[in-house]
């Protein structure tokens, strides 16, 4: 008997991220910028997470970056993940300098991952109310 | 400054028995542990006036457990909202409580059916985790894994090394949920749960319930069983960076323990040298390695080699660690099983799993942010 395919539980945009994800459904990838110390951030919050200042806009990022982490998930995790796996989970380094997490490499072979490898960001449009950003080999 | 050393001591631990199916509430569980803690330390209801706990996934309510096991009167309680970082948290939480004199008798109650009732991976609300795939804290443990390989080499054997010997340390523990030999073939053929992590590397969703009584070191002399004296403990410590382990590879792969260790090591008034045995927060191998770095016993990036074939970790090596079988093989109590395990170490009182002349053990929660009590005899 075949299971049906899972459904992962999509994004519920609040306060703090809602114009990351307005900004994934128009295919951009967007992070933080504290106006005061210029540094740049993911996850959005409301301050920076070096200088505490709130005094902060988005910048669209190039969605270019490399592969800092990964992890490819065999395990279902009950019915969680069925019809899923193998599913790669990416930590990236974007080019702009910080940590993207979490994110999914597709278009790409489980055993051809590696840290270090260059990623750029393909949005997929999964609703027309949500559209996650994924990384494939660049 | 003042300091909490030894101004206060564990005076009683109690556990049920780790299973998969208890069959009864967490409150029941907790009920239990609580009683045979309260044993343990000759108290009754009314010598308890604290109650400190924390829970995630499954609600545990102190003013009802206070009401179930008839205590009067509760000066001092809390549910903390949290998960296996927790456990070192609360226990010197409490002895900061007593001795500013808010309580007297303070029990630390942790109670979970991770095996029967809510799973492991049922969570994972985060907006950038859930939608991606990633529901399950292994994942998380299994990107630190891959770095830590990656930056230092670390093997697949090396990272055996960690399930096979607290194996062995499990296969006495009668309360213990594994308690067959596993041998480096059956790791290495194991099933991959999320690289590279395999089955042996996670810790056992179980069970059961832990509690362990605090009192202030004077009162402790006239209990039942030996002080236990608390030397030096930290709660939820955390570095920069969000979420789990900051933005650099160094860091991704310490955790909190770096940010820990000053402190408590400070407090005590020794070094890593002077611990005799660790009992480890293992939900998952690399967070040992991770922490035997954080916590000074070996250099960054040397965890792998320091653990590789065995016999630095187990009895009679430099620094005996999880000699229960930890959260990997005896069950997963969030870290309360391995205090209690330090308690009953130090008392001498593991029959055929007791360490020869220890004095002084260290225990503790993680990941990030990470706490850790120094206790010693």
């Amino acid at each position: 008997m075949t299971q049906e395919k899972a459904k992962l539980r999509m994004p519920m945009p609040n306060l703090d991220d809602k114009v990351f994800w307005e900004g994934c459904k128009r295919h951009e990838l967007l992070i933080q910028k504290c106006q005061d110390c210029g540094e740049k951030r993911f996850f959005p919050a409301p301050t920076c997470t070096k200088c505490a200042s709130g005094n902060t806009e988005y910048i669209k990022a190039s969605g270019k970056g490399e592969i800092f982490s990964f992890t490819t998930t065999y395990n279902t995790f009950g019915p969680q993940l069925v019809g899923h796996v193998p599913l790669t989970i990416i930590v990236v380094k974007l080019a702009e300098g910080p940590l993207l997490r979490w994110s999914n490499l597709v278009d790409c072979k489980p055993e051809d991952v590696r840290i270090g490898m260059p990623v750029e960001v393909v949005f997929e449009d999964v609703s027309p109310e949500v559209t996650l950003p994924k990384f494939r080999p660049a | 400054m003042t300091s909490l050393k030894d101004k206060c001591a564990i005076v009683g631990v109690g556990n049920t028995k780790y299973v998969r199916g208890s069959g009864v509430s967490t409150l029941s569980l907790a009920i239990e542990c609580s009683k045979k803690a309260m044993d343990d330390a000759g108290l009754g209801p009314k010598d308890i006036d604290g109650l400190l706990t924390f829970c995630l996934g499954e609600p545990l309510s102190m003013s009802d457990l206070a009401q179930s096991l008839a205590i009067p009167q509760v000066n001092f309680q809390f549910d903390i909202t949290g998960g296996g970082n927790n456990g070192s948290g609360v226990v010197i939480t409490a002895a900061a409580a007593i001795e500013a004199g808010l309580a007297t008798n303070i029990m630390c109650v942790h109670a979970i059916n991770r095996f029967s009732g809510v799973r492991y991976g049922a969570g994972g609300f985060n907006n950038f985790a859930a939608p991606f795939g990633k529901v399950q804290a292994g994942q998380a443990a299994a990107l630190y894994a891959q770095r830590h390989m990656h930056d230092y080499g670390t093997t697949a054997e090396q990272f055996g090394a960690i399930p096979l010997t607290f194996r062995k340390h499990a296969i006495p523990n009668e309360n213990a949920l594994m308690r067959t030999p596993l041998s480096m073939e059956e790791y290495l053929k194991s099933r991959i749960v999320s690289t590279p992590l395999r089955l042996y590397d996670c810790c056992l969703e179980t069970d059961g319930g832990v509690a362990v009584i605090v009192s202030s070191a004077e009162q402790a002399k006239t209990m039942r069983k030996k002080p236990i004296y608390i030397m030096a403990g930290a709660a939820n410590t955390q570095g920069p960076g969000l979420d789990m382990g900051g933005d650099t590879p160094e860091l991704y792969t310490t955790y909190g323990a770096k940010y820990v260790a000053p402190r408590l090591f400070g407090t005590a008034g020794i070094t890593p040298k002077d611990i005799d045995f660790a009992q480890i927060y293992d939900a998952f191998t690399i967070y040992v390695l991770c922490q035997l770095e954080g916590y000074g016993f070996c250099n960054k990036g040397e965890s792998g080699s320091f653990v590789e074939g065995g016999k630095r970790i187990t009895y009679g090596g430099e620094l005996p660690l999880n000699t229960s079988g930890g959260h990997l093989s005896e069950g997963y109590v969030r870290g309360m099983n391995l205090i209690a395990e330090a308690v009953r170490q130090l008392r001498g009182e593991c029959g055929p799993r007791q360490l020869k002349d220890v004095e002084i053990g260290l225990t503790t929660s993680a990941p990030n942010p990470g706490g850790a009590l120094i206790l010693r005899r």
